[in-house]
């Protein structure tokens, strides 16, 4: 009976560190995001019926690194290429800097206020398993809202990054890129 | 279903109305007196145009039109387009002070159609909009007319609500961050109809849709007044 006690315990105490084992493999910490990438994404804007009905490539740039205790900045910047009625291609460059701070374990505040165009915005993030997520929420005085999403999930080269904009609840475009490390990690 | 066939169910309900008139067969006729002088054809469309405006614009931000007593019935969907249950609605849309609103309903979820067996289940929501400096229409976090306001905190765990007039839509959201930092988002369409409001609901988890409704309702009765 002792012996049997024995052995429950020892099978009991050894599934739970392959448990544990199992949730560290998979689990992402902060620090593996931290470095910088660069990509190709192609945009998709979809029209109202669902399908895709104009596509768009983007040149990325990204970095995420540490701020304050337990949170993060990601910096990134976005060159989007468009042709004019003449045929001629026209770019247009975008650039973002936020920062994140912890309010519990995997989940983080980000900035949020009115801007200078009486929209309010609010921003939050999460972290869950290898996948850090940004989410920023956008009404204007009408009423109306956009959301937007940015789902970074690890890979073996870098990070696989899927953004979708929503408009008053309804999906309208979604840009999907792969972004290669370049530094950090 | 997806949200976007909803919407797309919403607007071929609505239907279109469109002019056959050509724009450009219109003549002006200038005569040589001092004030020109216009043509009956171009008087009567810029009569109509300046109506129209008028309309449009009054009707893109009133409530007005929605206020009143309504009683319907709505059926829940699973995501995967299954019934998950029938329920009996009773709601009043009632003006509030600093241009807001009230929105008072009762829902009775049926059993086997029927409200009088073992398993009808009742519920009683009331939510009050007021509008705020710039003029968004949230719901008011004052627990009586004298308390302070209290700054709504999504990673708090509070629920943020507003709405919305689009034409003959009013809408409300309610938005809230779960324990996880993920968002539930919930979308409540109400759209004006010859016989009361058509109804639409949809709740959803990161983009998931996890249930969705339609209703329709029949209006019996002007609101309570202020």
């Amino acid at each position: 009976m002792t012996v049997n006690r024995v052995m429950v315990w020892i099978s009991s105490v050894a599934a739970a560190m392959l448990m544990l084992g199992v949730a560290s493999a998979v689990a992402a910490e902060l620090r593996d995001f931290h470095g910088s990438y660069e990509g190709i994404a192609i945009a998709s804007v979809e029209s109202p019926e669902g399908q895709d009905t104009e596509l768009s490539i983007r040149n990325l740039d990204m970095a995420i690194g540490p701020a304050g205790r337990d949170g993060f900045w990601i910096d990134w910047q976005t060159l989007m290429r468009s042709e004019d009625a003449s045929g001629m291609p026209r770019y247009r460059r975008k650039s973002s800097r936020l920062e994140f701070v912890q309010v519990r374990p995997g989940v983080y505040r980000g900035p949020s206020g009115q801007g200078d165009d009486d929209v309010e915005y609010t921003s939050w993030g999460n972290l869950s398993n290898d996948t850090l997520t940004v989410y920023e929420l956008a009404r204007q005085v009408n009423g109306s809202f956009s959301l937007s999403t940015y789902r970074r999930t690890l890979t073996e080269v870098g990070l696989a990054l899927e953004f979708t904009y929503l408009r008053n609840g309804e999906r309208i475009r979604r840009v999907e890129a792969e972004m290669r490390r370049v530094s950090g990690g | 279903m997806k949200s976007n066939d909803l919407s797309a169910a919403r607007s071929a309900s609505v239907g279109s109305v469109r002019s056959r008139s050509n724009p450009f067969t219109i003549r002006v006729v200038q005569t040589s007196g001092l004030a020109p002088r216009i043509s009956w054809p171009l008087r009567w469309t810029l009569m109509l145009f300046f109506w129209v405006t008028l309309t449009c614009a009054h009707a893109e931000s009133s409530l007005e039109p929605f206020f009143g007593v309504y009683v319907g019935r709505a059926e829940l969907f699973n995501p995967d387009g299954s019934l998950r249950e029938v329920r009996d609605l009773d709601i009043s849309i009632s003006p509030e002070k600093m241009d807001g609103f009230n929105a008072a309903w009762i829902s009775v979820r049926l059993v086997d159609g029927r409200r009088d067996v073992d398993g009808v289940k009742r519920w009683v929501q009331e939510s009050h909009f007021e509008r705020d400096q710039e003029g968004r229409l949230i719901e008011s976090t004052r627990s009586s007319l004298f308390a302070r306001k209290s700054k709504v905190d999504m990673l708090a765990g509070d629920t943020l609500r507003w709405a919305r007039v689009d034409g003959d839509v009013l809408s409300v959201y309610s938005m809230a961050v779960l324990a996880d930092g993920r968002y539930e988002l919930q979308i409540y369409d109400r759209s004006l109809t010859d016989l009361g409001l058509d109804l639409s609901f949809q709740r959803l988890v990161d983009e998931a849709l996890q249930i969705y409704a339609i209703g329709k309702t029949v209006r019996v009765g002007d609101a309570e007044p202020e």
